[in-house]
C-alpha cells in the first residue's frame, strides 16, 4: 500500500500518538496520589496540592497536542 | 462523607470540580495565548509557528500559575 | 433494524452521521426525538406526581424510588458540592438529573434506541439552562460588578500578572463551562450510538457475507453489542450524575463567598 496516498487529515493520528504519553504520565500521578494517601491518610491535603501540579503539567502536554491538531491546517 | 449531613459546608472542592476547572483552565489558557500569539505573528512578521509555540507556552504557564493559586492551596 | 436478515446491499453500512437523522414522523415539526422528550418529560411528571400524590410514613415502592432519587440528588450532588445552601436548588437538580437519565436510557430501549442527546440541540438547551442558572445566581447573590470581579480577578497577584490572567478567567468561567457541559453529555451519548451501530449491523453484514467463517464469527459482533449495550447503562447514568454534578458545583462557585 502507498501510504503516500492517504487522502485527508493526518492530524487526528498525530494527536492519537500524542496523548499516550500524556495518559501514561496522568495515570502514574494518580496511581501515586492514591498511594500515597493510602499509606498516609493524613497527608493527602498535603500530597493533593502536588497531586494538581503534576496532572496540570502533565495534562498541558496533551492539550498542546490537541490545539495544535485543530490549529495546524 | 455522604453520610455525615451535618458536615461544615467547606471551601474544599470537590475532585470533579477541580479535575473539570484544572482542564477547563489549561485549555482556556493554551487557546487564548495561542490564539494571541498567531494574531502578533501575523502583525509582527516573525517566521510562521513562533508566535503560536511561544503564545501556547505562555498561556500554559500562566494556567498553570492560575490553578496552583486558586486550586492548590 | 427489523429482526430478519436481509441481504448485505440493504444495510446502511458503515454507519455514518445519517444514521441519526431517521425519517420524520409527521410533518418536519414532529420527529421521533420530538416524540421521545415530550415522552420524557410525561415520565418525569407523571412518576413524581404519582409518588407524591399520596405520601405515607412507610413509603410505598414509587414512593421510595423517588425519595431515594431526590435523596441521592439532595446530599451527594446539591449538598456535597455547595453545602447547605444547595438544598433550596435540589428540586430543580432531581428533575434535571431524572430527565437526562431518562433520556440518556432512551438510546438502549427496544424501540427506541436512540438518545435525543445524541443530537447537539438537547445538550446544548440544557446546558443553557444551566449557564443562565449559575450566572443569575452569582449576579443576584453579588451584583454584577462585584460577579464579574469575583470571577475573573485573581486575589493576590502582582498586578501585570493580571494581563495574562484575565483573558484565561473569561474564556474559563464564560465560554468553556457551558460548552464542555454540552459537548460532554452529546459526545457520550452520539460515539454510545455509533458504538452500538458498528457492532449490531456490523454482526448482520458478518452474518450476510458468503464466507462460513466470516459468518460464524459474527457471534462476537453480536455479543460485544450486548456487552457495550450494558456499558450504554452505565454511560448513561454517569452522564446524568455528572451533568447534574458540575451543575451544581457551577452554581456553587458563584455562591461562594469571596476569599
Amino acid at each position: 500500500m502507498d501510504v503516500l496516498a492517504l487522502e485527508g487529515s493526518i492530524n487526528t493520528v498525530g494527536y492519537g500518538l500524542a496523548a499516550i504519553g500524556p495518559g501514561i504520565g496522568v495515570a502514574l500521578v494518580f496511581a501515586a496520589y492514591i498511594q500515597a494517601s493510602a499509606r498516609q491518610p493524613e497527608s493527602a491535603g498535603f500530597n493533593r496540592t502536588w497531586l494538581v501540579l503534576g496532572f496540570a503539567l502533565v495534562e498541558a502536554l496533551a492539550l498542546f497536542g490537541l490545539v495544535l491538531a485543530f490549529a495546524i491546517g | 462523607m455522604a453520610d455525615n449531613p451535618d458536615r461544615e459546608p467547606s471551601d474544599a472542592h470537590s475532585s470533579e470540580g477541580v479535575a473539570g476547572a484544572v482542564l477547563g483552565y489549561l485549555l482556556a489558557g493554551i487557546l487564548v495565548w495561542g490564539f494571541l500569539g498567531w494574531l502578533a505573528e501575523g502583525f509582527l512578521g516573525v517566521p510562521a509557528g513562533v508566535g503560536i509555540a511561544v503564545g501556547m507556552m505562555l498561556g500554559a504557564a500562566a494556567a498553570i500559575y492560575l490553578i496552583m493559586k486558586r486550586l492548590g492551596a | 433494524m427489523s429482526g430478519q436478515l436481509v441481504v448485505a446491499q440493504d444495510l446502511p453500512w458503515p454507519p455514518s452521521v445519517n444514521d441519526f437523522y431517521p425519517p420524520a414522523v409527521a410533518g418536519p415539526w414532529v420527529t421521533k426525538f420530538t416524540l421521545m422528550v415530550w415522552l420524557a418529560v410525561g415520565l418525569v411528571i407523571i412518576f413524581y406526581m404519582a409518588a407524591y400524590r399520596n405520601p405515607k410514613l412507610v413509603p410505598s415502592k414509587g414512593q421510595w424510588l423517588a425519595e431515594s432519587v431526590y435523596g441521592l440528588v439532595r446530599d451527594n450532588i446539591a449538598r456535597e458540592q455547595m453545602g447547605n445552601a444547595g438544598i433550596r436548588f435540589a428540586p430543580y437538580f432531581t428533575v434535571l438529573f431524572s430527565f437526562i437519565l431518562i433520556t440518556n436510557f432512551f438510546s438502549i430501549v427496544p424501540g427506541l434506541q436512540i438518545s435525543p442527546n445524541s443530537h447537539i440541540a438537547f445538550p446544548i438547551v440544557l446546558s443553557a439552562i444551566s449557564y443562565v442558572l449559575y450566572l443569575a445566581v452569582g449576579v443576584r447573590k453579588h451584583g454584577l460588578l462585584k460577579y464579574l470581579k469575583m470571577s475573573l480577578i485573581l486575589p493576590g497577584v502582582p498586578w501585570p500578572m493580571h494581563f495574562l490572567l484575565v483573558p484565561i478567567e473569561f474564556l474559563q468561567n464564560f465560554v468553556v463551562r457551558p460548552v464542555t457541559l454540552a459537548l460532554r453529555l452529546f459526545a457520550n451519548m452520539f460515539a454510545g450510538h455509533l458504538l452500538l451501530l458498528v457492532f449490531t449491523v456490523g454482526g448482520f453484514v458478518m452474518l450476510s457475507a458468503d464466507n462460513l467463517f466470516v459468518q460464524v464469527t459474527s457471534v462476537f459482533s453480536f455479543a460485544m453489542a450486548i456487552v457495550m449495550a450494558f456499558f450504554e447503562a452505565l454511560v448513561a447514568v454517569l452522564q446524568a450524575y455528572v451533568f447534574v454534578t458540575l451543575t451544581a458545583n457551577y452554581v456553587g462557585t458563584s455562591l461562594a463567598e469571596e476569599h
